[in-house]
Protein backbone atom coordinates (compact mmCIF):
# COMPACT_ATOMS: atom_id res chain seq x y z
CA UNK A 1 0.00 0.00 0.00
CA UNK A 2 3.09 2.32 0.77
CA UNK A 3 4.76 1.80 -2.71
CA UNK A 4 1.38 2.37 -3.84
CA UNK A 5 0.75 5.90 -2.30
CA UNK A 6 4.19 6.88 -3.41
CA UNK A 7 2.66 6.34 -7.27
CA UNK A 8 -0.71 8.12 -6.55
CA UNK A 9 1.85 10.80 -5.21
CA UNK A 10 3.99 10.71 -8.22
CA UNK A 11 0.55 10.92 -10.66
CA UNK A 12 -0.48 13.88 -8.83
CA UNK A 13 2.97 15.86 -8.44
CA UNK A 14 2.38 15.59 -12.75
CA UNK A 15 -0.72 16.56 -12.93
CA UNK A 16 -0.08 19.86 -10.92
CA UNK A 17 3.08 20.13 -12.85
CA UNK A 18 2.00 19.39 -16.54
CA UNK A 19 -1.27 20.78 -16.13
CA UNK A 20 -4.58 18.01 -16.45
CA UNK A 21 -4.37 17.60 -20.27
CA UNK A 22 -0.82 16.55 -20.12
CA UNK A 23 -2.24 13.52 -17.26
CA UNK A 24 -5.18 12.40 -19.41
CA UNK A 25 -3.34 10.34 -21.65
CA UNK A 26 -1.48 8.59 -18.97
CA UNK A 27 -4.17 8.46 -16.64
CA UNK A 28 -7.61 8.23 -17.95
CA UNK A 29 -7.27 4.72 -19.64
CA UNK A 30 -7.29 2.12 -16.73
CA UNK A 31 -6.90 -1.32 -17.97
CA UNK A 32 -10.01 -3.43 -18.21
CA UNK A 33 -9.99 -6.15 -16.31
CA UNK A 34 -11.71 -9.80 -17.79
CA UNK A 35 -12.45 -11.55 -14.46
CA UNK A 36 -15.89 -12.56 -13.45
CA UNK A 37 -17.20 -13.12 -9.96
CA UNK A 38 -18.47 -16.30 -9.69
CA UNK A 39 -21.92 -15.61 -7.53
CA UNK A 40 -24.51 -18.23 -5.62
CA UNK A 41 -27.03 -18.34 -8.09
CA UNK A 42 -29.90 -16.11 -7.29
CA UNK A 43 -33.12 -15.26 -9.18
CA UNK A 44 -32.52 -12.05 -10.99
CA UNK A 45 -34.60 -9.08 -10.84
CA UNK A 46 -37.41 -8.15 -13.43
CA UNK A 47 -35.75 -6.24 -16.60
CA UNK A 48 -38.13 -4.71 -18.80
CA UNK A 49 -37.69 -2.09 -21.13
CA UNK A 50 -38.00 -0.86 -25.00
CA UNK A 51 -35.00 -0.98 -26.76
CA UNK A 52 -33.59 1.64 -29.24
CA UNK A 53 -35.81 0.87 -31.79
CA UNK A 54 -39.12 0.86 -29.51
CA UNK A 55 -39.19 -2.77 -29.04
CA UNK A 56 -39.37 -3.91 -25.42
CA UNK A 57 -37.19 -6.62 -24.71
CA UNK A 58 -38.43 -8.75 -21.35
CA UNK A 59 -35.18 -10.55 -19.70
CA UNK A 60 -38.08 -13.23 -18.17
CA UNK A 61 -38.87 -13.98 -22.20
CA UNK A 62 -35.83 -14.70 -22.18
CA UNK A 63 -35.59 -17.93 -20.06
CA UNK A 64 -33.73 -20.76 -21.67
CA UNK A 65 -30.85 -18.94 -22.76
CA UNK A 66 -27.60 -17.20 -21.06
CA UNK A 67 -27.58 -13.54 -21.14
CA UNK A 68 -25.03 -11.14 -19.99
CA UNK A 69 -26.66 -7.60 -18.80
CA UNK A 70 -24.58 -4.61 -19.26
CA UNK A 71 -25.68 -1.21 -17.18
CA UNK A 72 -23.88 1.57 -19.03
CA UNK A 73 -23.84 5.23 -20.65
CA UNK A 74 -22.14 6.94 -23.46
CA UNK A 75 -20.50 9.43 -20.71
CA UNK A 76 -18.85 6.97 -19.02
CA UNK A 77 -15.48 6.07 -20.08
CA UNK A 78 -14.55 2.28 -19.62
CA UNK A 79 -18.55 1.75 -20.49
CA UNK A 80 -17.55 3.16 -24.09
CA UNK A 81 -14.13 1.23 -24.29
CA UNK A 82 -15.83 -2.14 -23.38
CA UNK A 83 -18.38 -1.59 -25.81
CA UNK A 84 -16.39 -2.97 -28.99
CA UNK A 85 -15.41 -6.36 -26.72
CA UNK A 86 -19.04 -7.31 -26.28
CA UNK A 87 -20.29 -6.94 -30.01
CA UNK A 88 -16.97 -9.44 -30.67
CA UNK A 89 -18.41 -11.63 -27.47
CA UNK A 90 -22.00 -11.87 -29.28
CA UNK A 91 -20.57 -12.45 -32.43
CA UNK A 92 -18.55 -15.43 -31.04
CA UNK A 93 -22.42 -17.00 -29.80
CA UNK A 94 -24.22 -15.83 -32.87
CA UNK A 95 -26.60 -18.84 -33.71
CA UNK A 96 -26.05 -20.11 -29.77
CA UNK A 97 -28.78 -18.90 -27.30
CA UNK A 98 -27.00 -16.01 -25.88
CA UNK A 99 -27.82 -12.95 -25.32
CA UNK A 100 -26.08 -9.44 -25.02
CA UNK A 101 -28.45 -6.94 -23.41
CA UNK A 102 -26.93 -3.38 -22.77
CA UNK A 103 -28.93 -1.31 -20.66
CA UNK A 104 -28.04 2.45 -20.81
CA UNK A 105 -28.95 4.44 -18.26
CA UNK A 106 -30.92 7.60 -18.46
CA UNK A 107 -29.96 8.71 -22.20
CA UNK A 108 -32.24 8.54 -25.03
CA UNK A 109 -31.74 7.00 -28.80
CA UNK A 110 -30.11 9.80 -30.30
CA UNK A 111 -27.17 10.46 -28.28
CA UNK A 112 -26.68 6.20 -28.12
CA UNK A 113 -26.75 6.29 -32.18
CA UNK A 114 -24.56 9.10 -31.99
CA UNK A 115 -21.66 7.24 -29.94
CA UNK A 116 -22.35 3.95 -31.51
CA UNK A 117 -21.80 5.39 -35.18
CA UNK A 118 -18.42 6.61 -34.12
CA UNK A 119 -16.84 3.07 -33.08
CA UNK A 120 -15.32 0.66 -35.72
CA UNK A 121 -17.70 -1.88 -35.05
CA UNK A 122 -21.85 -2.23 -35.27
CA UNK A 123 -22.88 -3.10 -32.12
CA UNK A 124 -25.67 -5.74 -33.04
CA UNK A 125 -27.55 -6.25 -29.97
CA UNK A 126 -30.43 -4.62 -28.19
CA UNK A 127 -29.47 -1.43 -26.53
CA UNK A 128 -32.49 -0.67 -23.82
CA UNK A 129 -33.26 2.64 -22.30
CA UNK A 130 -33.81 2.89 -18.58
CA UNK A 131 -34.33 6.34 -18.78
CA UNK A 132 -34.97 6.50 -15.07
CA UNK A 133 -32.58 4.74 -13.82
CA UNK A 134 -34.95 2.30 -12.28
CA UNK A 135 -33.43 -1.05 -13.36
CA UNK A 136 -30.40 -0.10 -11.79
CA UNK A 137 -31.83 0.35 -8.62
CA UNK A 138 -33.53 -2.84 -9.22
CA UNK A 139 -30.44 -4.63 -9.92
CA UNK A 140 -28.45 -2.86 -6.79
CA UNK A 141 -26.04 -1.66 -9.28
CA UNK A 142 -23.75 1.26 -7.47
CA UNK A 143 -21.98 2.41 -10.27
CA UNK A 144 -21.02 1.93 -14.21
CA UNK A 145 -20.38 0.12 -15.85
CA UNK A 146 -21.54 -3.24 -14.24
CA UNK A 147 -22.29 -6.56 -15.99
CA UNK A 148 -24.09 -9.72 -15.10
CA UNK A 149 -24.27 -13.40 -16.23
CA UNK A 150 -27.50 -14.88 -16.41
CA UNK A 151 -28.11 -18.35 -16.65
CA UNK A 152 -30.78 -20.24 -18.67
CA UNK A 153 -32.66 -20.35 -15.73
CA UNK A 154 -32.63 -16.50 -14.73
CA UNK A 155 -30.47 -16.81 -12.24
CA UNK A 156 -28.00 -14.37 -11.73
CA UNK A 157 -24.27 -16.52 -11.39
CA UNK A 158 -21.54 -14.05 -11.92
CA UNK A 159 -21.07 -9.91 -12.22
CA UNK A 160 -17.98 -7.33 -12.97
CA UNK A 161 -17.93 -3.98 -11.64
CA UNK A 162 -15.42 -2.38 -14.10
CA UNK A 163 -14.65 -2.28 -18.00
CA UNK A 164 -14.01 -5.66 -18.74
CA UNK A 165 -12.37 -7.06 -22.05
CA UNK A 166 -15.72 -9.49 -22.69
CA UNK A 167 -14.55 -11.58 -25.41
CA UNK A 168 -10.97 -12.76 -22.81
CA UNK A 169 -10.54 -16.09 -23.13
CA UNK A 170 -11.52 -16.32 -19.45
CA UNK A 171 -15.01 -14.40 -19.88
CA UNK A 172 -15.49 -17.23 -23.62
CA UNK A 173 -14.88 -19.71 -21.54
CA UNK A 174 -17.66 -19.07 -18.34
CA UNK A 175 -20.23 -18.36 -21.08
CA UNK A 176 -19.35 -21.62 -22.86
CA UNK A 177 -19.48 -23.46 -19.93
CA UNK A 178 -22.90 -21.83 -19.08
CA UNK A 179 -24.49 -22.83 -22.75
CA UNK A 180 -23.27 -26.46 -21.81
CA UNK A 181 -25.21 -26.69 -18.58
CA UNK B 1 -6.33 3.87 -6.35
CA UNK B 2 -5.42 6.82 -8.40
CA UNK B 3 -6.70 10.41 -8.41
CA UNK B 4 -6.64 12.61 -11.99
CA UNK B 5 -7.90 16.18 -11.65
CA UNK B 6 -10.92 17.07 -14.02
CA UNK B 7 -10.58 20.85 -14.78
CA UNK B 8 -13.19 23.25 -13.93
CA UNK B 9 -13.76 23.27 -17.64
CA UNK B 10 -13.89 19.75 -18.41
CA UNK B 11 -16.43 19.53 -15.58
CA UNK B 12 -18.50 22.52 -17.28
CA UNK B 13 -18.42 20.99 -20.25
CA UNK B 14 -19.19 17.56 -19.05
CA UNK B 15 -22.05 18.68 -17.28
CA UNK B 16 -23.87 21.60 -19.69
CA UNK B 17 -23.84 18.45 -22.36
CA UNK B 18 -25.93 16.72 -19.63
CA UNK B 19 -28.40 19.25 -19.19
CA UNK B 20 -27.00 21.45 -16.65
CA UNK B 21 -27.24 25.08 -16.92
CA UNK B 22 -24.25 27.13 -16.82
CA UNK B 23 -25.16 28.30 -13.63
CA UNK B 24 -25.45 24.73 -11.71
CA UNK B 25 -22.62 23.90 -14.22
CA UNK B 26 -20.63 26.82 -12.46
CA UNK B 27 -21.35 25.36 -9.01
CA UNK B 28 -19.73 22.15 -9.56
CA UNK B 29 -16.80 23.41 -11.22
CA UNK B 30 -15.97 25.86 -8.41
CA UNK B 31 -15.63 22.16 -6.25
CA UNK B 32 -11.59 20.53 -7.01
CA UNK B 33 -13.06 17.40 -8.59
CA UNK B 34 -10.58 14.49 -9.40
CA UNK B 35 -11.53 11.46 -10.99
CA UNK B 36 -11.28 8.64 -8.61
CA UNK B 37 -10.05 5.12 -9.65
CA UNK B 38 -10.52 2.11 -7.56
CA UNK B 39 -9.75 -1.18 -8.76
CA UNK B 40 -8.82 -4.43 -6.26
CA UNK B 41 -5.74 -5.84 -7.08
CA UNK B 42 -5.70 -8.36 -4.03
CA UNK B 43 -7.46 -11.44 -3.38
CA UNK B 44 -10.41 -10.66 -1.20
CA UNK B 45 -13.11 -8.61 -1.50
CA UNK B 46 -12.93 -5.04 -0.28
CA UNK B 47 -15.85 -2.73 0.69
CA UNK B 48 -15.34 1.49 0.81
CA UNK B 49 -18.25 3.99 2.14
CA UNK B 50 -17.19 7.37 1.31
CA UNK B 51 -18.75 8.85 4.06
CA UNK B 52 -16.12 7.66 6.26
CA UNK B 53 -13.21 9.48 3.92
CA UNK B 54 -12.00 12.89 5.15
CA UNK B 55 -9.80 15.33 3.08
CA UNK B 56 -7.84 18.02 5.46
CA UNK B 57 -6.28 21.09 4.46
CA UNK B 58 -4.09 23.28 6.56
CA UNK B 59 -5.65 24.59 9.97
CA UNK B 60 -9.20 23.04 8.75
CA UNK B 61 -10.68 20.59 10.75
CA UNK B 62 -11.36 17.35 8.25
CA UNK B 63 -13.64 17.41 5.86
CA UNK B 64 -16.16 14.92 4.37
CA UNK B 65 -16.88 14.20 1.22
CA UNK B 66 -20.53 15.89 -0.27
CA UNK B 67 -22.72 12.71 -0.58
CA UNK B 68 -25.08 12.77 -3.32
CA UNK B 69 -28.09 13.24 -1.85
CA UNK B 70 -26.29 16.65 -0.50
CA UNK B 71 -25.94 16.73 -4.46
CA UNK B 72 -28.97 16.17 -5.27
CA UNK B 73 -31.08 18.55 -3.17
CA UNK B 74 -29.06 21.66 -4.63
CA UNK B 75 -29.44 20.41 -8.22
CA UNK B 76 -33.30 20.17 -7.21
CA UNK B 77 -33.26 23.50 -5.46
CA UNK B 78 -31.30 25.11 -8.62
CA UNK B 79 -34.10 23.19 -11.29
CA UNK B 80 -31.73 20.98 -12.83
CA UNK B 81 -33.82 18.10 -15.03
CA UNK B 82 -34.08 14.85 -13.56
CA UNK B 83 -32.06 13.10 -16.78
CA UNK B 84 -28.94 15.91 -15.61
CA UNK B 85 -29.26 14.81 -12.25
CA UNK B 86 -29.40 10.99 -12.91
CA UNK B 87 -26.21 11.51 -15.03
CA UNK B 88 -24.44 13.09 -12.36
CA UNK B 89 -25.66 11.18 -9.75
CA UNK B 90 -23.90 7.74 -11.88
CA UNK B 91 -20.85 9.89 -12.60
CA UNK B 92 -20.29 10.48 -9.10
CA UNK B 93 -18.04 7.62 -7.41
CA UNK B 94 -19.92 5.53 -5.44
CA UNK B 95 -21.23 6.27 -2.42
CA UNK B 96 -20.27 2.51 -1.33
CA UNK B 97 -19.76 -0.96 -3.23
CA UNK B 98 -18.12 -3.81 -3.00
CA UNK B 99 -14.87 -4.69 -5.26
CA UNK B 100 -14.24 -8.33 -5.65
CA UNK B 101 -11.09 -8.99 -6.95
CA UNK B 102 -10.34 -8.30 -10.77
CA UNK B 103 -12.93 -5.55 -10.11
CA UNK B 104 -12.41 -1.17 -10.14
CA UNK B 105 -14.61 1.58 -10.95
CA UNK B 106 -14.00 5.06 -11.80
CA UNK B 107 -16.20 8.29 -10.69
CA UNK B 108 -15.86 11.80 -9.81
CA UNK B 109 -14.88 13.06 -6.34
CA UNK B 110 -14.74 16.40 -5.06
CA UNK B 111 -13.66 18.69 -2.07
CA UNK B 112 -14.20 22.03 -1.26
CA UNK B 113 -10.72 23.64 -1.61
CA UNK B 114 -9.92 26.08 -3.14
CA UNK B 115 -7.03 25.84 -6.17
CA UNK B 116 -3.83 25.71 -4.92
CA UNK B 117 -4.33 24.65 -1.40
CA UNK B 118 -2.82 21.44 -0.43
CA UNK B 119 -4.77 19.02 1.15
CA UNK B 120 -4.74 14.95 2.10
CA UNK B 121 -7.11 12.75 1.86
CA UNK B 122 -7.53 9.61 4.32
CA UNK B 123 -9.50 6.78 2.76
CA UNK B 124 -11.03 3.35 4.09
CA UNK B 125 -11.51 0.13 3.19
CA UNK B 126 -12.70 -2.27 4.58
CA UNK B 127 -11.33 -6.11 3.60
CA UNK B 128 -11.59 -9.65 5.71
CA UNK B 129 -13.78 -8.05 8.33
CA UNK B 130 -10.48 -5.47 9.40
CA UNK B 131 -10.46 -1.66 8.64
CA UNK B 132 -7.54 -0.34 6.40
CA UNK B 133 -6.69 3.19 5.34
CA UNK B 134 -4.29 5.33 3.63
CA UNK B 135 -3.54 8.76 3.06
CA UNK B 136 -2.87 10.68 -0.16
CA UNK B 137 -0.69 13.34 0.86
CA UNK B 138 -0.57 16.90 -0.46
CA UNK B 139 -2.83 16.35 -3.22
CA UNK B 140 -3.93 19.74 -4.66
CA UNK B 141 -6.13 21.55 -7.86
CA UNK B 142 -4.10 22.92 -10.68
CA UNK B 143 -5.93 26.33 -11.47
CA UNK B 144 -7.99 26.69 -14.33
CA UNK B 145 -5.03 28.38 -16.27
CA UNK B 146 -2.81 25.35 -15.83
Amino acid sequence: MKLRKHVVGAVLAMCCALGPAAVAHAADLPPLSHSLSLQTPKSAPALKFKDIDGKTIDLAQLKGKVVLVNFWATWCPPCRREMPSMERLSQTFKGKPFVVLAVNVGENADTIEAFSSQLDITLTFPILLDTRSQGMRAWKVAGLPTTFLVDKQGRIVASAIGGREFDHPEIVRAVRGLLGK
Amino acid sequence: MRLTQISPDQARGFYQARGFSPEAAERYARECVFMTVVRNIGERPIQHNLANWRYVSANQPPSAIRSKLAWEHLWKRQGVAESARIAFTWAQFPATQTFAPGDWNQGMTAYSVPRDVLFDLRFVWHAGGQTHSGILEQLRCADETS
